[in-house]
């Protein structure tokens, strides 16, 4: 039965540990935004051993670029929702380890590196809902302050202080369990029953289909 | 009379500015249907919280959705209507203050260079897809901010003609969903284009991810089967409306077609997320603009 959880960040291992997927939970604290070009620069920043200038540390790292504006001197969000996460499985899976982040929030679902190191360090995915950013601007209270505007205003780092950000479903809790995974099985399943009623022959291709994935082939 | 360019930007200010706030009502409605269908208590939550979002976006004058995309607009320029200066800058000029006032996010850089313009025009963007129709006296102006987390998993796909062609395009979909699965945001609305080039495939499949109604069927008999069947395929693989379980993945299926190679056809597919954002208006020659999806219906200009 799924539970409903409030954390405070940072949390703590044990804390997260609890967690199994299904469950629902609401962050408060200080949140980190990251995309493609910030996880790049931050894991090359990591491999030349030098430290990053925000701290992530059991902390919640956000895959998301906000609408910001800017009012006089201080920033404001306007909208904030979620972007794809398994484009940062690899680039990801590595910030999770080395910098130890304890909850990622994305849309969608990151991949089974990402799964193993959370099942490492103590840390979990949090599915919000895609296109939902008005309500989630919502429970963002203020922007702390900003690294990397030099990336384009939604690639920067933006330090966000929010309050009770949710609803978040535990999508990779820290026993290697994928929600995402569970949910592809059925459709698995569901799938060969559709092959049979469409009058599809199980291994054959109809067409040529790009379907590769970006990264190292044998990943 | 003629259209002027200034009608044209300010026109194109009002429906960036609409498209980017407030859904039109058919998408909506569609929303609303696949809620009532819904039976999964944590997937009729998921959708009330897009309502809640919808709602939240209207009163407070926000973006829907903070990818307010790529703008692109499908134009249709009637021959009859005359039209001074240069409406593609019009259009550029509306983005960029579309971008500073609704406020838009910054999206677009250089493809090569990564260089953000911070205004999302630049390099062709906005881009501008004309048609001409004969015998009126109109440009039609719909805005599409279209975000990328469904734009990236469009795809094509090639069949050759000693291949059951239909059976080729369920596939190439259900391999397509199989792969994306909650990731382009559903409940979303699936575009396909059967023939044609690899080009036009493509653009009639975007075309067709705002048919309106949502889920109203092709005219010809065989294409209408074949949306239901695809339709009906993808809502019976458990995802839900974020990918998490439950029957709403899908608001609807709409392909278009044309003729082909005899060789081979091609197989567009394309997705669009729930935030399903357009708007449209007519500029007539006299300087009346109709608002076909949004607002307080006419205006008179000029």
């Amino acid at each position: 039965m799924a539970k409903e959880y409030r954390f405070t960040l940072p949390a703590e291992e044990q804390e997260v540990r609890r967690l199994k997927i299904g469950d629902i939970v609401y962050l408060t604290g200080t949140c980190y935004t990251m995309r493609d070009m910030g996880h790049r620069r931050s894991i090359e920043i990591l491999q030349q051993e030098e430290a990053l200038p925000f701290n992530l540390a059991k902390g919640a790292l956000w895959h998301c670029g906000p609408i910001v504006k800017k009012e006089g001197e201080s920033w404001q969000v306007v909208s904030a929702g979620s972007t794809t996460s398994s484009r940062f499985t690899p680039l990801g899976s590595e910030l999770i380890r080395q910098v130890k982040v304890r909850f990622t929030i994305g849309k969608g679902t990151m991949g089974p590196e990402a799964v193993a190191a959370m099942q490492e360090i103590g840390a979990c995915y949090l599915n919000s809902i895609g296109g939902c950013a008005a309500l989630y601007a919502e429970q963002i209270k203020a922007v702390k302050t900003v690294f990397w505007t030099d990336l384009g205003l939604p690639e920067a780092i933006w330090v966000l202080e929010v309050e009770n950000l949710g609803p978040l479903v535990v999508g990779i809790d820290s026993h290697g369990q994928s929600l995402f995974e569970n949910i592809k099985k059925d459709m698995q399943k569901a799938l060969q029953e559709i092959y049979a009623a469409s009058r599809l022959e199980k291994g054959y291709s109809y067409t040529y289909l790009p379907r590769r994935v970006p990264g190292k082939l044998d990943r | 009379m003629a259209i002027s360019e200034q009608l044209i930007q300010a026109t194109a200010e009002k429906l960036l500015t609409y498209a980017s706030i407030d859904l039109p009502a058919d998408v909506k409605r569609a929303l609303n249907e696949a809620y009532s269908k819904e039976e999964d208590p944590a997937a009729r939550s998921q959708m009330e919280a897009i309502f809640k979002n919808i709602e939240l976006a209207h009163q407070k004058r926000v973006g829907l959705c903070q990818d307010t995309g790529v703008p692109l607009f499908f134009l249709k320029l009637g021959l009859r209507c005359q039209i001074t200066g240069d409406p593609e800058r019009a259009l550029t000029r509306a983005v960029e203050k579309a971008t500073r006032e609704v406020p838009l996010r910054q999206n677009v850089i250089h493809p090569l260079t990564k260089k953000n313009s911070g205004t999302n025009t630049g390099w062709g963007i906005p881009y501008c897809h004309w048609e001409v129709v004969p015998d009126q006296d109109y440009l039609e102006i719909t805005a599409v901010p279209k975000g990328f987390g469904s734009e990236m998993r469009a795809a094509i796909s090639w069949v050759l003609t000693s291949e059951e062609v239909d059976r080729a395009v369920v596939k190439a979909v259900l391999d397509i969903v199989e792969d994306a699965m909650g990731e382009p945001c559903p409940p979303v609305i699936i575009g396909i284009g059967i023939g044609g080039f690899a080009d036009s495939s493509m653009l009639n499949a975007k075309k067709a991810l705002f048919r309106n109604p949502i889920g109203s069927h092709h005219p010809d008999p065989k294409v209408a089967t074949l949306e239901e069947e695809i339709y009906r395929a993808v809502n019976s693989l458990g995802l839900g409306p974020i990918g998490l379980g439950g029957k709403t993945y899908c608001l609807g299926v709409h392909i278009e077609i044309n003729g082909s190679h005899t060789a081979v056809i091609p197989i567009s597919v394309i997705y669009q997320c729930w935030a399903c954002r357009y708007s449209t208006a007519r500029i007539y020659n006299d300087g009346r603009v109709a608002y076909l999806t949004h607002g307080e219906g006419d205006e008179q200009h000029g």
